[in-house]
């Protein structure tokens, strides 16, 4: 009996679970379920899938190609059967358990050390972008205040400017072409403002 | 000596024991008589174990080996490799082979010196034959079957072939191993040797269908005649020395 790691996701098959595909070649495939022969079969690799051990080993989200996996391996060729030998495998095992899981743990804080960093900086960059548009927002509201402000300003100058005494303008210095122009806008203004008034 | 068996009413020996100088592998079966007949002749000077390979009763087709190792196909368990490492001396080297072609037995024929693989075995494969049976590989093909084990049995005496291969091949390919060769049949005209017969340097055995005429053909190719082994340099009897006629 021996526990077969699953294709695609990595995980342990076990005696009488999940299904086997033999290629024409005679290399074998073993799944732990019907959600990772499905897979194989649409040809997705597993590389690529981030679900799967796979993909975390290659984008280093797992403990890959660490010393600690070389203890379990496959022998082609195996030692003679001694209680002895046996006993220190068994002892060693445990042994190895421990580091493999200690390792893998070391692993996962220093990750997660970095992640900290970004998560910092991710916040930081977000709450500088937040602060930049409260300002530019503050400076949008103060642009329309001074804005008013300035044509309140401009239209009461005009105004004032508008306020003539009645009776016929002095026209002497001004050309006829400009002095035509401006009584024409005058004279709008001084309607609208009559009107306001 | 060479004896007649049977394997659950199977003529096939051997596909069912693989027997060398060294060890005598045997399947686990129903037919305890079959293991009972080489355990009466070989337990007192070999190993003779009861085994199986990836769960099948063929082991004779399925490894393959000579005193110095025994290979077995990657089909192989964990549990049944243990127990053949257990079983085995410790001078018999016992190695898994990771090779496409699972049935060894029908792709590698070999003695103790020279072995005869299939043309499609791996380079890789072809080099782990060479070092742990201590041999010199060829790949060859006999009367155009690649599955140079399943037609041929050697042994480091000599070796009975393919019936339908030709006089030059046979030169060859004795010029090759450096043993006499003959072509013949077993268990009444089978030409599938290796599944017929298995055989070490001095014990052989045969399926019950075989003739006397193919039976002597064995004895006499293999040597296994220990009652003429005084005579063996003086006067021979005539089958023998006119088999060696027809092998100068």
């Amino acid at each position: 009996m021996r526990i077969e790691k699953c294709f695609v996701c990595g995980a342990n098959v076990y005696p009488g679970h999940g299904s086997l595909y033999v290629r024409n070649d005679a290399k074998m495939f073993r799944f732990c379920r019907s959600k990772c022969r499905k897979t194989f079969q649409r040809k997705r690799h597993p590389r690529y899938l981030r679900w799967t051990q796979a993909y975390r080993k290659t984008h280093g989200k797992e403990l890959a190609n660490d010393l600690v996996f070389d203890f379990e391996q496959q022998r082609s060729r195996v030692p003679k059967y001694d209680r002895e030998l046996v006993g220190q495998t068994l002892a060693a095992m445990k042994r190895v358990e421990e580091v493999q899981t200690a390792r893998r743990t070391a692993f996962y804080r220093e990750r997660m050390k970095v992640r900290k960093h970004v998560e910092q900086r991710q916040a930081e960059r977000e709450l500088a972008q937040q602060s930049m548009s409260a300002n530019i927002e503050l400076v949008t509201t103060a642009a329309t205040a001074t804005e008013r402000q300035a044509e309140r300003l401009a239209r009461s100058s005009v105004r004032q400017r508008v306020r003539v005494p009645a009776g016929p303008s002095d026209t002497s210095g001004i050309p006829a072409a400009i002095e035509d122009e401006e009584c024409r806008t005058n004279g709008k203004r001084e309607k609208m403002d009559v009107a306001e008034e | 000596m060479a004896l007649r068996a049977q394997f659950e009413n199977s003529n096939e020996v051997g596909c069912f024991a693989r027997l060398t100088n060294a060890y005598c592998l045997v399947a686990v079966g129903g037919s305890e008589a079959f293991y009972s007949l080489f355990e009466a002749e070989l337990a007192d000077h070999i190993p003779v174990i009861h085994a199986s390979i990836a769960g099948c009763r063929i082991v004779g087709r399925l490894c393959v080996g000579n005193k110095n190792g025994l290979l077995v196909p990657n089909t192989t368990t964990d549990q049944e490799l243990q127990h053949i490492r257990n079983s085995l001396p410790d001078a018999v080297a016992v190695q898994r082979l990771e090779e496409r072609l699972s049935a060894l037995g029908n792709c590698v024929a070999c003695n103790d010196y020279a072995a005869l693989v299939h043309p499609d075995l791996d380079r890789e494969t072809e080099e782990i034959v060479a070092d742990v049976l201590q041999v010199e590989t060829f790949r060859q093909t006999l009367a155009g079957e690649a599955l140079v084990g399943s037609y041929c049995y050697f042994t480091n005496q000599g070796g009975l072939i393919h019936p339908m291969s030709r006089i030059e091949d046979l030169d060859e390919l004795s010029g090759l191993l450096q043993v006499p060769l003959v072509a013949g049949t077993v268990n009444r005209g089978s030409e599938v040797i290796g599944a017929g017969v298995v055989a070490n340097d001095w014990i052989g055995y045969c399926g019950f269908n075989t003739t006397s005429t193919e039976l002597s053909v064995m004895e006499s190719i293999f040597k296994l005649r220990s009652w003429d082994g005084a005579q063996r340099d003086g006067d021979q009897d005539d089958l023998r020395t006119s088999l060696i006629d027809t092998l100068a």
